[in-house]
């Protein structure tokens, strides 16, 4: 059981308007039910990468670096443990990993990206449903999916904190 | 024994282990070396040596004969004569375990354990010792008839009537406000102010004094600027007297670290005891061996060689005459049937009734509350508490204790000394239970806190913050650190936290 937790993720993102903006902004939140509330946070991305273009999706590239030392959850006690042996470990593994495999339309504007997500060395493909939306002055891509933190050995089984974890990823990138 | 175990494995298969227990009553071996080195954790640094004291020594040890005990009183609620009436009393052993049948005979034989005191002075007055001014302004209680239950009167020979003390019932009685006895919960009840007194005229002289807390508290692998011993006379007065109820200088700890005194009602379903989780608890065997180490063994295991009750310069174990434990713990060991006794005693308290009546919507807000700041992934329902240990600042666990500890991976950054540098340290805190806490006084390891209110409060992080509870005494102000925890919360949330918390 350990404290509430956390959780992660990432996506991420780059644009096709490579020459116009190369860095997206991107935030990943998460939440997770711990006692029948939900635990809302949050893990800074330092690098991140969109190459997309809603009309070739089978070229798009996205990609992102998580730093789990900067995770957040509003206590900071919860916040140490996160990054602890039992949690994110980022003693052996600063970083968290999320590449892009493929991505398939399913709908205007929306596809089916498939991720690999690596967090302590452990990697898992996951399909996350994505919305490209372009707006006047920027793209912005939005995606909601869910992970099991057992599959990445964050914590351990609890009886108060739940296995499957929110992730809401956030990214856009100006044009002009 | 295993011998037995394997033969009628083998032959019986399915039927022995049963048989073998009720055949021998169930009742565990108290001095069985193995469990006792499984049940105890090491202290923080691994490299320190422990060795505990060899089977041959314990049985060794004469057993205690317990006798039918009586009731101290203040002399003001004593009936004429009633001292010298007990003198003339014949001796009558009470505890006698071919006589118990029934789980409810051994449950009452435990009441007789508990109660029955480990260290004996002799009583050659005729009205009590005690009177009301002792427990003017001091911290002692009594109950409404007048009774001192640290004390009771033994009588194990015909006209020696011996005052005893440090039965478990001594430290282990809460008298709540109203005058309600609660056997099992945070003991409240001792007055030292006797002792301090006779410290502060020199009748204990001072070297004994030095001598004897520093047998109670040197832990040979803590660093020199840790003391285990006062400077001077008044020092020490001041020290035990400024202990409130519900905190307890307790062997083992360290000078001026006394520990908040657990409540052992529910005691059954924690995993660790003590604050520092030093001893595992896995039934009634390791509640056995808790009693019969702090009850006078532990001062015999040895640290690195150094025995704190041991003679010739704390190198070897003393004959059973010689020991000279601080506390005056006799050199005798409880029976195994009076250990098991007392743990079907222990098992059996019940708390007392609740009479905080709260409104439901602040109730169910509390536990909103309770669950929305985190509480809950410590203090976990039902028991309140995740039965964890939590490695306290400047301890980290190694990786071993993963596998044979439970362990919530996280400090909550309270003060570390107690955990680090005592010989009841392992490096961890446990998590506490809060059932109960509306009944309890003295709050985190060392009892600085006397109130819910102070643990949510932020201004305890200060260091002008006046503890309501322990302070060492020539402390004026002193931050409470660590256990942040809900401190954030509006007025009204702290309200109804404490409220749901004052329901557990
Ligand atoms: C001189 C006072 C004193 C006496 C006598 C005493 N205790 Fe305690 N007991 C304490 C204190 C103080 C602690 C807390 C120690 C710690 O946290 O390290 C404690 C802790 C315990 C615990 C650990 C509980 C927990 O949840 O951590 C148990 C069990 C216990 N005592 C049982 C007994 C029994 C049984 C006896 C009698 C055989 C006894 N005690 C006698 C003061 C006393
Ligand atoms: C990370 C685990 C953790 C969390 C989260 C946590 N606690 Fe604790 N709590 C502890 C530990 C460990 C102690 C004992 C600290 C010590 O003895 O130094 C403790 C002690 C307490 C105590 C004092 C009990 C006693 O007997 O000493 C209370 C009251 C308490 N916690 C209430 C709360 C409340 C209310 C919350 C949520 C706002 C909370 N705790 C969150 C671990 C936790």
């Amino acid at each position: 059981m350990k404290m509430l937790t956390i959780f992660l993720f990432v996506l991420a993102i780059k644009s096709a308007q490579m020459n116009t903006s190369p860095v997206p902004s991107c935030t990943v939140n998460f939440n997770v039910n711990n006692a029948g509330f939900d635990v809302e946070g949050s893990i800074g991305v330092i690098d991140s990468k969109i190459e997309f273009d809603i009309n070739d999706p089978s070229h798009g590239i996205m990609e992102a670096i998580l730093d789990p030392a900067t995770i957040r959850t509003g206590i900071d006690i919860r916040d140490k443990h996160l990054k602890r042996s039992d949690f994110f470990d980022i003693e052996n593994y600063p970083k968290i990993h999320v590449r892009s495999i493929r991505f398939k339309k399913t709908g205007k504007n929306k596809f089916d990206a498939e991720f690999a997500i690596t967090i302590k060395s452990i990697t898992k493909n996951i399909i996350v449903p994505l919305t490209v939306r372009q707006e006047s002055r920027k793209i912005s891509y939005t995606a909601n999916f869910k992970i099991n933190r057992l599959d990445f050995k964050i914590g351990e089984e609890s009886l108060t904190l739940d296995e499957i974890v929110n992730v809401d990823v956030q990214a856009s990138v100006n044009i002009h | 024994m295993k011998k037995i175990i394997l033969l009628l494995a083998g032959t019986l298969m399915i039927l022995p282990v049963t048989s073998f227990i009720k055949n021998f009553n169930g009742i565990p071996k108290t001095w069985n070396l193995e469990a006792i080195k499984a049940f105890h954790l090491p202290p923080p640094d691994a490299s320190v040596k422990v060795v505990y004291a060899p089977e041959e020594y314990y049985n060794s040890l004469p057993d205690h004969i317990i006798y039918k005990t009586f009731p101290v009183y203040l002399r003001e609620f004593e009936k004429p004569g009633y001292v010298d009436s007990l003198r003339n009393l014949e001796p009558e052993v009470v505890f006698d375990p071919t006589k118990l049948k029934t789980p409810e005979d051994w449950i009452k034989a435990g009441e007789l354990v508990f109660n029955w005191p480990v260290a004996y002075s002799p009583m050659n007055d005729s009205v009590s010792k005690l009177s009301k001014s002792l427990f003017e302004g001091s911290n002692g209680r009594t109950t409404l008839d007048g009774i001192y239950p640290f004390n009771r009167y033994v009588l194990s020979e015909k006209g020696k009537l011996m005052v005893g003390s440090v039965s478990c019932a001594s430290c282990h009685t809460r008298i709540m406000d109203n005058g309600e006895v609660i056997a099992g919960a945070q003991g409240n009840l001792f007055n030292n102010t006797n002792f301090a007194n006779a410290i502060r005229s020199g009748k204990i002289p001072f070297p004994i004094l030095q001598q004897g807390s520093h047998q109670l508290n040197y832990a040979p692998w803590s660093p020199s600027n840790v003391k285990t011993m006062p400077s001077n006379a008044n020092e020490f007065a001041d020290y035990i007297q400024s202990a409130p109820g519900g905190v307890i200088d307790r062997q083992g700890g360290g000078y001026e670290y006394p520990f908040a005194v657990p409540s052992l009602i529910g005691i059954k379903d924690i995993k660790y005891f003590d604050r520092t989780g030093l001893m595992r608890h896995n039934g009634p065997g390791d509640l056995m061996r808790y009693a019969a180490f702090n009850q006078g063994m532990d001062m015999l295991t040895s640290y690195n060689g150094y025995i704190p009750g041991g003679k010739n310069k704390n190198s070897e174990l003393p004959a059973p005459k010689e020991w000279n434990h601080p506390f005056g713990y006799v050199g005798k060991k409880y029976t195994d049937a009076q250990l098991y006794a007392l743990t079907q005693y222990i098992y059996s308290l019940k708390p007392p009734k609740n009479p905080n009546k709260f409104p439901a919507e602040l109730i169910t807000r509390g536990r909103a509350v309770f669950a929305k700041a985190g509480c809950v992934s410590c203090h976990t329902p039902p028991l309140y508490t995740n039965n964890k240990l939590t490695p306290v600042n400047g301890f980290e666990p190694p990786k071993e204790h993963f596998e044979k500890y439970d362990i919530f991976n996280v400090s909550v950054e309270t003060d570390s000394v107690s955990a680090l540098y005592t010989r009841r340290g392992t490096g961890y805190y446990k998590v506490p239970s809060l059932r109960g806490v509306w009944y309890q006084s003295a709050f985190f390891h060392n009892g600085s806190l006397s109130t819910l209110e102070e643990v949510l409060d932020p201004k305890r992080l200060q260091p002008d913050f006046i503890p309501t509870g322990f302070k060492p005494p020539h402390v004026k102000t002193m931050a409470v650190k660590g256990h942040p925890f809900g401190m954030e919360l509006s007025d009204g949330d702290k309200r109804a936290l404490i409220a749901f918390m004052k329901t557990l």
